[in-house]
C-alpha cells in the first residue's frame, strides 16, 4: 500500500513522513547514512578512491600529465576535475553528453578545489616555465542515490590524499624531460568535507517552528521533491569555504 | 575550434603522459611467475551493486574491473523503432583513469567496437522474443584495464542479465587466450595481452563468448596472426 501512495503521491507520502520526525528510510531528519571510504584502488590512475555514502557510489581516478604552463602563470599547475554520470547510475540518466546537473557539478568540483586551498598550485610545476603537471580528476558515479555533492568532494579529497606523483627534472642545455620512477605524494593543506541538505517548506510543522524543514543527507527519492537544495563545504577548523543554494524560496 | 569541449572543466591543449619521459623497463615475459600457462586469475563477481537498476554486477579479474547495469524491458524512446522482437542496446565505456593513458570522455572507435562485439555475443542468448516492443538497455563501465576486458564484460553482462531475470538461452560466460611464440596462456594479463615480438612468430589475443551448458561459442573476437592450427589448440 505505501508503495504505491509513494509512486502515485511522492510530495505528500515524505511530507507524511518528515511530520512525525522520520524519514522513508528510517533516519531521523539530520541523521547522515554510514560513509565508506577507500583509497588507492585503481593502478592504472596515479591516485584514486570510491566512496559509498549508503546507495551512493562514486569511484574518483586522477590521471597525471605533463604540459607547458601558461605564460600568465608560468609557475602554476593545472587541476581539471569532471563528473560523469553514467546511464547505468540512474534509468532518469541518458546516454550522451553531459548534463545540466553533470555540468554544474563539475563547476562546483572546480570551485570547492580552488576556493579551499587544499592544493598550492604552485606545488605541482616542477619546473617554472617549462613544465607544469596537469591532474585531470575524474569523478565516475556508479549508483546515483542521492546526495552526490558530498560524496564526490569526498572521493575527490581522498583521491588527492592517495595521488604519487614522480619527480621531473628539465635538462637546460639538451632541453629535455626525465621523469623518474620513484613517486612520491603530493602536499594536501586541508581536507574540506561537504554537507547537503534538502530544504522542505512546511506550511505548518509540529516539530519546528520554522517554516523550513532541513534534511540532512537526502536520498535520490527526496532530492526530488524537495524545495531547495543548501550544501556547505567545510575546512577543517570549522571555517566554510564555499556554500551553494538551489531552489525557488529564499531560506 | 574543433574539439573544444564546451560542456566540461578542459586542461591545457598539448598534454602528455609523462610515461613517455620514463625509461622503459624490459618485462621479462618469458615465464608467469604467479599462475602456470593454463591457469585463471583468480576472479571476484558480486551482483545486485547498483540499487535502481533492474539487474547489476561486478568482477573483478586480476586488475582488471568491469561493472555492468542492465535496465529493461523498458518502453523503447523512439516509436519509428518499433519492433516485434525487441532492441538490445549495448553501450561500453573506459573510465578515463582506467587505462596506462588517459581516455577521451567521448566514445571512441574501440568502446564503440567493443559494445558491438558485446551486442553480437547477446543477441544469440537473448530470447529477445519474449520482449516485444520493449527494449533492454546494457551499460558496462571499465574501471581498469588489466588485461581480459572484452572476457570480463561477457560474463558480468550474462550475470547482471540474470540478476534482471531477462530470459537467456544459455549461461553466458567470456574467456581469453593469448598466443605468444607457440605458448597458449588463458586469461592473459595486460603485460601479456600487448606484448610484441618479431615478425615471423605467430602472436595474438582470441576472446570467445561462450554458452555453458549447450556448448556453444556465440562470439568470438581475435586479433593478430594466427594460423588456423593454433586457432584451433587455443579455443580447446
Amino acid at each position: 500500500m505505501s508503495l504505491e501512495f509513494q509512486a502515485l503521491l511522492p510530495e505528500e507520502y515524505l511530507i507524511k513522513h518528515i511530520e512525525t520526525g522520520t524519514r522513508p528510510d528510517g533516519r531521523k531528519l539530520t541523521d547522515r547514512r554510514p560513509v565508506s571510504i577507500a583509497g588507492d584502488n585503481i593502478k592504472s590512475a596515479d591516485g584514486s578512491a570510491i566512496v559509498k555514502q549508503g546507495n551512493t557510489t562514486v569511484i574518483c581516478g586522477i590521471k597525471a600529465e605533463l604540459a607547458k604552463p601558461t605564460t600568465e602563470q608560468p609557475d602554476q599547475g593545472f587541476i581539471v576535475p569532471n563528473i560523469i554520470l553514467t546511464p547505468m547510475c540512474h534509468p532518469n540518466i541518458k546516454l550522451g553528453p553531459p548534463s545540466a546537473t553533470a555540468q554544474e557539478l563539475s563547476t562546483f568540483l572546480k570551485d570547492v578545489v580552488h576556493a579551499s586551498g587544499c592544493l598550492n598550485l604552485t606545488d605541482l610545476c616542477p619546473v617554472p616555465n617549462r613544465v607544469a603537471w596537469v591532474l585531470y580528476i575524474d569523478v565516475v558515479c556508479l549508483d546515483h542515490d542521492g546526495n552526490l555533492r558530498d560524496a564526490a568532494i569526498a572521493a575527490l579529497i581522498a583521491a588527492l590524499n592517495s595521488l604519487r606523483l614522480p619527480q621531473v627534472t628539465f635538462d637546460e642545455e639538451l632541453e629535455q624531460i626525465s621523469v623518474s620512477k620513484s613517486k612520491s605524494k603530493l602536499k594536501i593543506l586541508c581536507n574540506p568535507v561537504c554537507c547537503s541538505y534538502s530544504v522542505f517548506h512546511l506550511e505548518s510543522s509540529e516539530i519546528t517552528s520554522e517554516e523550513n524543514t532541513l534534511l540532512a543527507d537526502p536520498t535520490y527519492a527526496e532530492e526530488e521533491v524537495a524545495n531547495s537544495e543548501i550544501s556547505f563545504v567545510i575546512l577543517e577548523k570549522g571555517e566554510i569555504c564555499v556554500t551553494h543554494q538551489t531552489g525557488d524560496r529564499p531560506i | 575550434m574543433p574539439g573544444v569541449d564546451l560542456y566540461r572543466n578542459t586542461g591545457p591543449e598539448g598534454s602528455v603522459d609523462y610515461k613517455i619521459y620514463q625509461e622503459k623497463e624490459d618485462k621479462n615475459l618469458e615465464k608467469r611467475t604467479d599462475r602456470k600457462d593454463h591457469e585463471l586469475r583468480k576472479m571476484f563477481l558480486k551482483t545486485g551493486v547498483i540499487s535502481h537498476a533492474k539487474g547489476s554486477a561486478f568482477i573483478e579479474v586480476g586488475d582488471t574491473k568491469v561493472e555492468v547495469g542492465v535496465y529493461g524491458p523498458r518502453e523503447i524512446p523512439k516509436r519509428s523503432d518499433f519492433s516485434m522482437k525487441g532492441i538490445l542496446s549495448c553501450e561500453m565505456k573506459f573510465a578515463p583513469f582506467a587505462c596506462s593513458t588517459r581516455r577521451g570522455h567521448q566514445r571512441d572507435s574501440e568502446e564503440i567496437e567493443l559494445g558491438l562485439l558485446l551486442k553480437e555475443c547477446l543477441e544469440s542468448t537473448v530470447r529477445m522474443n519474449l520482449y516485444p516492443k520493449s527494449c533492454i538497455d546494457i551499460f558496462v563501465t571499465v574501471l581498469e584495464d588489466g588485461g581480459g576486458v572484452l572476457a570480463a564484460a561477457i560474463t558480468a553482462t550474462g550475470m547482471a542479465l540474470a540478476d534482471a531475470q531477462i530470459d537467456m538461452y544459455d549461461n553466458l560466460v567470456g574467456s581469453c587466450i593469448s598466443v605468444n611464440q607457440g605458448r597458449f596462456l588463458a586469461d592473459p594479463s595486460l603485460d601479456e595481452e600487448v606484448s610484441c615480438s618479431d615478425a615471423g612468430h605467430e602472436q595474438g589475443n582470441i576472446t570467445i563468448g561462450y554458452l555453458n551448458t549447450s556448448e556453444q561459442v556465440v562470439c568470438l573476437f581475435s586479433q593478430g596472426v594466427l594460423s588456423s592450427t593454433s586457432m584451433d589448440t587455443a579455443l580447446n
